[in-house]
């Protein structure tokens, strides 16, 4: 009887933890879309596809050649490696513009910096400017813990972090 | 030295210089464009011309096994082998003519949304590895070189080609060197309709083609009979859907103002299977 009991504790607990905090399955580059740069043919479009789908986290990909819009949808509970996308573009003979993704992740504030962390310790986005109520938008979902989808425009920097500036802000339930 | 003789090493001197268009460009000239790095391109390419004058007639067929390999994206190396049927009025002979080799760097490039500008240089060589005992020949027996420069400006809607190529002949089987020769070409290609990836897509073409030779030498000693300037006009096509394309021409010629007396040139095709790999 006691440990019945017990047993009932534990998965109420499990529960609640499932409810309370975001879980890491949760966060991840759900697509990104990219502008490329020098695409005038169909046939052409076969290095940019072939190159592409070699990023790992890539389930498949959409080609809009007379936008010169590829969309790189990600695999089942796994993220696109958005590092591996600038040479796969280079290797295929086109140049890139620019880049947004639809990611889901967990809101953190560290050195005053906003922070979006899809994945591992370094999978995260650095959140660029925002708008006073996006800021404000932002700020409830770290102080909840909710999980944040969000998409934009991302930006390598220099020393090899990513920049995201936020289109678009919501709450996702875990 | 048998006229012949003269007229086959003209003739096969075409190949090298016209052969091995890749993807989206001229079929008679040559383009900037370059495989994907670590693509392999197979193309399958069977061409040919008829000349006459002077009672003699003529053909010569080549079925070229071509394999491009991009070392980078802006670098590619073509090896080109080519099976040829050679048949005038009174013999035929065939086999395999002279493998060449060429390498293509895309030294400038500017991309936009939908379009692509490019030019390219282009390094050739053709070795003697064609038999030149057989009558006609097959192969000229001497290394030829070929350097190029190609532009372009690629677009959803057209297409502009812009292209001037040097030919050095060296001498080969039996004293003969064929005459160095100077090439340039235009193209201007229209989509006929604008699609989308994974659509088959049509690119008609009209190609202007100059060429002009020197005379040849035989021992060191010009050839009358050899030499001259030729204009041809081609329309031409390429079909592609995915990864497959298939490319074809005709050209023809618009003024041909030779040295002596030759036979000249009353067309010349091309139709090839190139894919991507």
């Amino acid at each position: 009887m006691v440990r019945k009991r017990w047993f009932l504790v534990f998965c109420i607990v499990i529960f609640l933890m499932g409810s309370f905090f975001p879980r890491a399955a949760h966060s991840r580059i759900l697509e990104v879309t990219i502008t490329v740069e020098g695409l005038a043919c169909p046939f052409c479009a076969y290095g940019i596809e072939k190159k592409l789908k070699r990023v790992e986290g890539v389930r498949s990909i959409d080609i809009e050649m007379n936008r010169g819009v590829v969309v790189l949808a990600a695999e089942k509970d796994r993220s696109v490696n958005i590092g591996q996308i600038p040479g796969a573009v280079k290797d295929s003979g086109f140049s890139l513009g620019r880049m947004k993704v639809r990611v889901t992740g967990i809101a953190r504030l560290e050195d005053g910096k906003f922070i979006l962390q899809y994945g591992g310790p370094d999978e995260l986005f650095f959140v660029g400017e925002m708008k006073t109520d996006r800021k404000r938008q932002f700020s409830e979902y770290i102080e909840n813990g909710k999980a944040v989808e969000t998409e934009g425009i991302i930006q390598e920097e220099p020393e090899g972090s990513w920049t995201l500036r936020p289109e678009s802000l919501k709450g996702v339930s875990p | 030295m048998s006229r012949l003789a003269v007229i086959t090493a003209v003739m096969l001197s075409v190949f090298l210089t016209t052969g091995g268009a890749l993807a989206h460009e001229p079929i008679f000239g040559l383009g900037p464009h370059t495989i994907f790095k670590g693509g392999f391109g197979l193309e399958m390419e069977f061409e040919g011309e008829k000349a006459s004058g002077g009672g003699e007639v003529e053909r010569e067929y080549a079925l070229t096994s071509e394999i491009i390999y991009g070392i980078t994206a802006d670098l590619s190396a073509t090896l080109a082998i080519p099976y040829i049927l050679e048949r005038s009025s009174i013999n035929e002979s065939s086999g395999s003519g002279d493998v060449s080799v060429r390498t293509k760097y895309r030294f400038w490039r500017r991309d936009g949304i939908g379009v692509q500008d490019a030019a390219a240089v282009i390094l050739g060589v053709k070795l003697p590895t064609g038999d030149d005992d057989k009558t006609p020949r097959l192969g000229s027996g001497s290394t030829d070189y070929l350097l190029a420069l190609a532009v372009a400006r690629e677009s959803l809607k057209w297409y502009y080609f812009g292209d001037v190529r040097y030919r050095l002949n060296t001498e080969g089987g039996g004293g003969l060197r064929a005459g160095n020769g100077v090439f340039a070409d235009l193209a201007i290609g229209i989509r006929t309709r604008r699609v989308e990836y994974l659509r088959p897509d049509l690119v008609v073409i009209a190609e202007l083609n100059f060429e002009s030779r020197d005379r040849n030498e035989f021992f060191g000693v010009d050839v009358a009979d050899s030499g001259g300037t030729r204009l041809f006009l081609s329309p031409s096509f390429f079909f592609t859907y995915r990864n497959w394309a298939l490319k074809g021409g005709i050209q023809f010629p618009v003024d041909q103002d030779l040295n002596g007396n030759q036979p000249e040139s009353d067309y010349r095709f091309s139709l090839a299977v190139e894919t991507h790999l």
